[in-house]
């Protein structure tokens, strides 16, 4: 007699598919250099490796993995918005997978965790798509020209001033 | 990306002290790192004059500003648990649903709830464990199956682990809900006879006894004593030496047992931890006896080595069969987790013996895992009462370590053995199968 048998705590199914396909929709926005490209798939084989295993660090690595190729897209010209998608897709399938192995390890795959997963997932995309929206949206009418960078680096240092003020 | 570092590892682990009705919060500190994230991209984008990288880092900034406006969510939830059967018998499933409404006034975005599971049960299918998200009076159900065993099962408070929608901050909680508690108690049924030692009441019953009456067994003859009843005159012998002579029988009397389980630390020993523990077998076993011996017209009583006190005085009838049943399905003392307290046994064995009815004789259920309880029923025998062994053997050959505790086992029924005290070795057979085997050897 023993309490609680120990629970299957392998990443949640969810989650798991939402990361990995947000992951490769990142990737598809690096298409912009083969190096980007390349740094992107060992980033999403990374994670595809954390998500199986339900490594964190794992998933961390391969959402650098996948940073490292948005900023060398960037560093070689590829469009905004290309650059812009892939950042926030980059960022969602960190979140959205690690949160994954997170609910698996506590819950379990036994449990009910669908609707939990479906809204973290959803306020993710939600949080990412605002401010790359009206990121994009501010540098189309702006024109992309020189001026756009210092205005650009005015707004950003005080939002991160009123935001990150303990 | 390496500096949003992982938090701090959670889950169930993390909340183990936290008592019933307690709240605590805490910050996860997931998104730690991600303003970094936001600089290395702008930096990157203003050195080589890359507007995009600059916009991108943008997305970073959003993460971190709603990370860092966390607040832990308010935490104000009713659970309503119900459970298909409440008064099981002994290996049913019961349904257990429980349903989580959010009585606040806020939405709760992030919502775990792990059940507070008997520790006695397992679950057989389903989760106890539900992630959810809840608006203000809104709730979800959850449903899982458990296995009952013998006892009262009360439900342990849930916790419940809100987070706010970035998943940084974090309210837990354990919630109470109401008392349902499982009661499963088994049915005593009879099985096989004990051979009882020759320490009788006065009152008849079916042990023989070594003191000439009536009865239907020879003991001896003697010499007539007017008023002997004629059926008893030995005519045989009157016929052929003239003598008057009385046949005297083995009387039959009723004795009084009290059937003594050992439920000390030292005898919860399973063969694994799903496998039935010795003490779970020595309660079966009591069960078994109370009822084969009351139905040979003894008084029987139920006591437990224990450091929580457990004692029915010998009786009969049909109530007492119920406390009996009870006593055996329920009594903190016999729960199949082990106790916290030590058992001291010279407090306890005095305390023992002074309830102990003078006439009364001892039939022990003991996996006999330790000498302390060896000497312990020497004393009792040596006290005059007279001491039975029935001993549920926990031990297997599987390694080194089980076949050196069943040889140390074997010793101690040996000793008790020599010392006059029947031992009767419980293996993994039928109860019936050992006493009939014990009844053979008799």
């Amino acid at each position: 007699m023993t309490a609680t048998p120990p629970i299957d705590d392998s990443p949640a199914r969810v989650s798991t598919g939402f990361a990995l396909a947000a992951s490769l929709a990142g990737t598809l926005g690096l298409a912009a250099s083969t190096a980007s490209l390349a740094l992107g798939l060992v980033g999403v084989v990374l994670v595809a490796l954390g998500l199986a295993r339900g490594w964190r660090a794992a998933v961390t690595l391969g959402g650098a993995g996948l940073f490292c190729g948005v900023v060398l897209a960037g560093l070689v010209g590829a469009p905004a918005g290309v650059v812009v998608f892939a950042t926030a897709a980059t960022v969602v399938a960190w979140d959205v997978a690690t949160f994954g192995i997170e609910v698996g390890a506590e819950l379990g795959r036994e449990a009910d965790t669908r609707r939990l997963e479906l809204v973290h997932a959803g306020a993710s995309v939600v949080v990412a798509a605002i401010p790359a929206g009206l990121g994009v949206a501010l540098f189309r009418i702006a024109g992309g020209g020189p001026s756009f960078v210092p205005v650009a680096l005015l707004c950003g240092a005080v939002i991160l001033v009123v935001v990150l003020r303990p | 990306m390496a500096a949003m570092a992982a938090g701090p590892s959670e889950g169930e682990g993390t909340y183990a002290d936290l008592g019933p009705n307690e709240t605590i919060t805490r910050r996860t500190e997931r998104w730690r790192g991600v303003s970094a994230l936001a600089l290395v991209a702008g930096a990157a984008g203003v050195l080589a004059s890359q507007a995009a990288l600059v916009v991108a880092g943008a997305v970073g900034v959003a993460f971190a500003a709603l990370a860092n406006a966390a607040r832990p969510p308010e935490l104000s939830l009713a659970l309503e648990r119900s459970v298909s059967d409440a008064d099981p018998d002994p290996g049913d499933s019961v349904t257990v649903t429980v349903d989580v409404t959010n009585t606040g006034e806020s939405s709760l975005p992030d919502l775990r709830v792990i059940d507070g599971v008997p520790p006695a049960l397992g679950v057989e299918s389903g989760s106890p464990r539900l992630g959810t998200a809840l608006r203000p009076g809104e709730s979800a159900t959850f449903s899982y199956e458990v296995a009952v065993a013998r006892g009262s099962h009360a439900f342990e408070p849930a916790l419940a682990v809100a987070r706010d929608v970035s998943g940084t901050a974090e309210r837990a909680r354990r919630v109470t809900a109401d008392a349902t508690p499982l009661t499963c108690v088994p049915t005593l049924e009879a099985a096989g006879e004990l051979p009882l030692r020759a320490q009788t009441t006065g009152q008849p019953g079916r042990v023989l006894t070594e003191i000439g009456g009536s009865g239907v067994a020879f003991h001896t003859t003697r010499e007539y004593r007017p008023g002997d009843p004629l059926s008893r005159l030995d005519w045989n012998g009157l016929a052929k030496t003239g003598e008057l002579t009385t046949v005297d029988f083995r009387e039959e009397r009723a004795a009084s047992v009290v059937l003594l389980i050992d439920a000390r630390e030292q005898a919860y020993r399973a063969l694994g931890p799903d496998a039935e523990s010795a003490v779970e077998r020595s309660v079966r076993a009591a069960g078994s006896l109370y009822g084969a011996l009351t139905d040979e017209e003894n008084r029987v009583g139920i006591a437990a080595l224990s450091p929580e006190p457990c004692w029915l005085a010998p009786g009969v009838g049909t109530a007492h069969r119920a406390q009996a049943q009870e006593l055996l399905a329920t009594h903190p003392a016999l729960a199949s987790t082990p106790p916290e307290g030590t058992y001291y046994p010279s407090i306890r064995g005095r305390r023992l013996r002074r309830r102990l009815p003078d006439d009364a004789q001892l039939v022990v259920c003991s996996p006999l895992c330790d000498d302390g309880v060896v000497r312990l029923l020497q004393r009792f025998d040596a006290a005059g009462h007279r001491v039975t062994v029935v001993s549920p053997d926990p031990t297997d050959g599987a390694t080194p370590g089980r076949r050196l505790a069943g040889v140390e086992r074997r010793l101690r029924l040996s000793t008790l053995r020599s010392a006059g005290i029947p031992a009767l070795d419980w293996r993994d057979e039928p109860l019936a199968t050992a006493l009939a085997r014990a009844g053979r050897s008799a």
